[in-house]
């Protein structure tokens, strides 16, 4: 990739003096889709966050940049843009959709208005033309009736149709990247499918790179180009979705898989049935691999003495093991 | 919604005949036998079973309260005993002023009170933060008679800064259309005159409205606080939006509705206040009215004003739940 849309480079975050996230780095192309994949509390909000620059206050960035081109070529260092040119980006260029469609709605409201307010933000137009043009979004996105339904509040909506509201919301300006944070955990199997299909559809009509995060391996084959493999705050494995699931590098990654089969099976599921454990709490991570209390492959002496680097395999590919190799035989 | 409004009307019906019930239940528990009271230890026996049948005390209670709730419902309560003008016609001439000084305190909690939740809680853990909540800590708990008793000798008697008491000076005369001292004086035309409404309406309103105040400071930050961090928010600024819109259009609008409940109760807490306030600044209201109406077991006015007091009590609650109902969409349906 020689121009990425987003290129976060050697990231590290920190929620007070507990690290969230530790160097990381990957890069999203123009139209490309990267899932995120890794159990609750790997990091993989604060990621998404930290591109939009929504963290909490409590969260600082202590090292890296995250790099974003714009429409206009312009790249901005969005890790040290100030109030004003975040401004411009969000909901312009970069959407984002969260997990919890009910609460990410402001209740009162009328969903319409919370459409068009987004477009007004960054585009000069008049109201009824804004009006018309969330409307014909609606429609566009299966929701039924969508001119009635601009009057209704969020609180008379299904979780699958606001979750249609929030993906509005996050489109209506056409942006280049739309960065969706467990958009589908909150729904049923079948809406599920269905936004995730909507989604899909969307990224290849608009030619819209998407940054899907999820804990479910199931949700990531789904519409992933690529899988980046997040655990303790840290990219274990990265590469085309294909090959990370037809053929895991990764220890965790093989876990992952063995342990979350199908789209819709193990709605929220958080430890991995196949090893077992929890992710290590990120104060006081391991001295070596940071998986190596839960890795079947471990080996003393090996594993516990320095963290494994991050390290390319093959051209596309790069695992944070040093069996990787081995394994992979 | 029209389902709501009728519910709602319904109450207001209710609360009304309670209300009546126990005021006029209460009147004719007081100790002491009214004519009696009236007319003094030696009036005859004669004397007092004539007065008794004036005031249709010789009928048994249900007819008794049967006329007084007919009376009630056209407005008609009786005489005053001691003037013998119409009780309700002395209730309403008394009105306004206690309308323009609980309005007058209100405004001021709530046009003060707001911005300053506001800055507090944008400006959390600060000492501008502490600045501002340390003194509604006491606000809330200060005793109305006493700090109205403090703020006239300190504003007034020491410093001379203002009148004493009173609506206007002693020996200025305007037409008083409306009873509002400072809707008269503008209509009168004369600045002067509503430079001193002004002047006489400070202390009394500043006193009345420091509960209020302090309140509606530690309700908008506790509110802003708990809005703040609220996903929905979160959402506002991925689309965007300005900080200061961001502020206004979502972290208040919503954080305000439960301010709105909590002036809606204040009214209760202002208009008793008012009883004091109005004791203290010499102001003719209904306070000072219904005072010396007990004092004087006069029973009419006393049922007049108590009555009237409910009602504009329950309409405003009922004013206050309809503008919860505009603000919250998520109430309406309900
Ligand atoms: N607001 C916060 N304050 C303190 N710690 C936080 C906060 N948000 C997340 N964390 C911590 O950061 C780590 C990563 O969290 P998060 O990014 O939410 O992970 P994920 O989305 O993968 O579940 C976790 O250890 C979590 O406890
Ligand atoms: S480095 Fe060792 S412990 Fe870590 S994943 Fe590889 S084999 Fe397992
Ligand atoms: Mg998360």
């Amino acid at each position: 990739m020689s121009e990425p849309l987003l290129a976060v480079d050697d990231l590290s975050l920190a929620y007070g003096e507990v690290p969230a996230l530790r160097h990381v780095s990957l890069s999203v192309g123009r139209g490309e889709s990267l899932v995120i994949v890794g159990e609750s509390g790997s990091g993989k909000s604060s990621l998404g966050l930290a591109v939009m620059r929504l963290l909490p206050r409590t969260a600082r960035i202590t090292s890296g940049a995250i790099r974003f081109r714009g429409r206009d070529g312009a790249i901005t260092e969005l890790a040290a843009a100030d109030a004003a040119s975040l401004q411009r980006l969000r909901g312009r260029e970069i959407g984002m959709i969260f997990q919890e469609p009910m609460t990410s709605l402001n209740p009162v409201y009328r969903i319409g208005e919370q459409i068009i307010e987004a477009l007004r933000t960054h585009e000069v137009l008049p109201r009824a033309a804004a009006r018309e043009r969330a409307a014909a979004l609606l429609a566009h996105l299966g929701v039924p009736e969508a001119a009635r339904r601009m009057e209704a509040f969020p609180h008379e909506l299904s979780g699958g149709l606001r979750q249609r509201v929030m993906i509005a919301i996050a489109l209506v300006c056409n942006p280049s990247l739309l960065i969706a944070d467990e958009p589908t955990t909150a729904l049923d199997v079948t809406i599920q499918a269905q936004i995730l299909e909507l989604l899909k559809r969307l990224c290849r009509e608009r030619g819209m790179a998407l940054l899907f995060i999820t804990h479910h391996l199931g949700v990531a084959r789904e519409v992933a180009q690529r899988i980046l493999v997040l655990y303790a705050g840290r990219v274990v494995e990265v590469g085309p979705a294909a090959a990370v699931i037809a053929r895991p590098l990764h220890p965790y990654t093989r876990a992952l898989l063995q342990s979350v089969p199908r789209l819709g099976a193990n709605k929220n599921q958080t430890i991995l049935p196949a090893i077992g454990g929890a992710v290590p709490d990120s104060a006081h991570l391991p001295p070596g691999c940071a998986f190596a209390p839960r890795c079947p492959a471990f080996v003393p002496g090996l594993c516990d003495r320095a963290p494994p680097p991050l390290s390319a395999f093959g051209t596309e590919r790069s695992v944070r093991c040093f069996r990787a190799w081995e394994l992979a035989s | 919604m029209l389902d709501y409004l009728a519910g709602r009307f319904g109450q207001l019906l209710l609360v009304l005949f309670g209300v009546s019930v126990v005021v006029f239940v209460t009147m004719h528990l007081l100790p002491g036998d009214v004519a009696t009271l009236l007319l003094g230890d030696r009036a005859t026996a004669a004397s007092l079973a004539r007065l008794r049948h004036q005031l249709g005390l010789d009928q048994p209670v249900i007819v008794q309260y049967w006329r007084f709730l007919a009376g009630a419902l056209s407005g008609d309560f009786g005489t005053s005993l001691r003037d013998n003008r119409p009780a309700f016609g002395e209730v309403l001439a008394a009105f306004p002023v206690t309308l323009e000084l609980t309005l007058s305190a209100l405004l001021l909690a709530v046009t003060i009170g707001v911005p300053l939740g506001v800055v507090a809680a944008l400006k959390e853990g600060t000492w501008i933060d502490t600045a501002i909540t340390t003194p509604t800590l006491f606000g809330v708990s200060m005793p109305v008679f006493w700090l109205g008793l403090m703020a006239l000798l300190l504003f007034s008697e020491k410093l001379g800064w203002l009148p004493v008491g009173g609506m206007m000076p002693i020996g200025i005369h305007m037409a008083r259309p409306t009873g509002l001292s400072i809707v008269d004086a503008a209509l009168s035309g004369r600045a002067a005159l509503v430079w001193q409404a002004v002047l006489h309406l400070i202390l009394p309103a500043a006193t009345l409205a420091t509960i209020p105040l302090a309140l509606i400071t530690r309700i908008t930050r506790g509110e802003m606080l708990a809005s703040m961090h609220l996903e929905y928010v979160r959402t506002a600024r991925a689309k965007g939006l300005p900080e200061g819109r961001v502020i206004r259009a979502h972290i208040l609008r919503n954080a305000l509705i439960p301010v709105l409940t909590v002036i809606g109760l204040q009214l209760g807490l202002l208009l008793s206040g008012a009883v004091l306030t109005e004791t203290i600044f010499s102001l003719p209201g209904l306070g000072r009215l219904m005072v010396d109406a007990i004092l004087a077991r006069d029973y009419p006015v006393v049922q007049a004003g108590a009555v009237f007091v409910a009602t504009v009590f329950v309409l405003v609650n009922l004013g206050v739940d309809l503008c919860y109902a505009v603000l919250d969409p998520r109430i309406r349906r309900q």
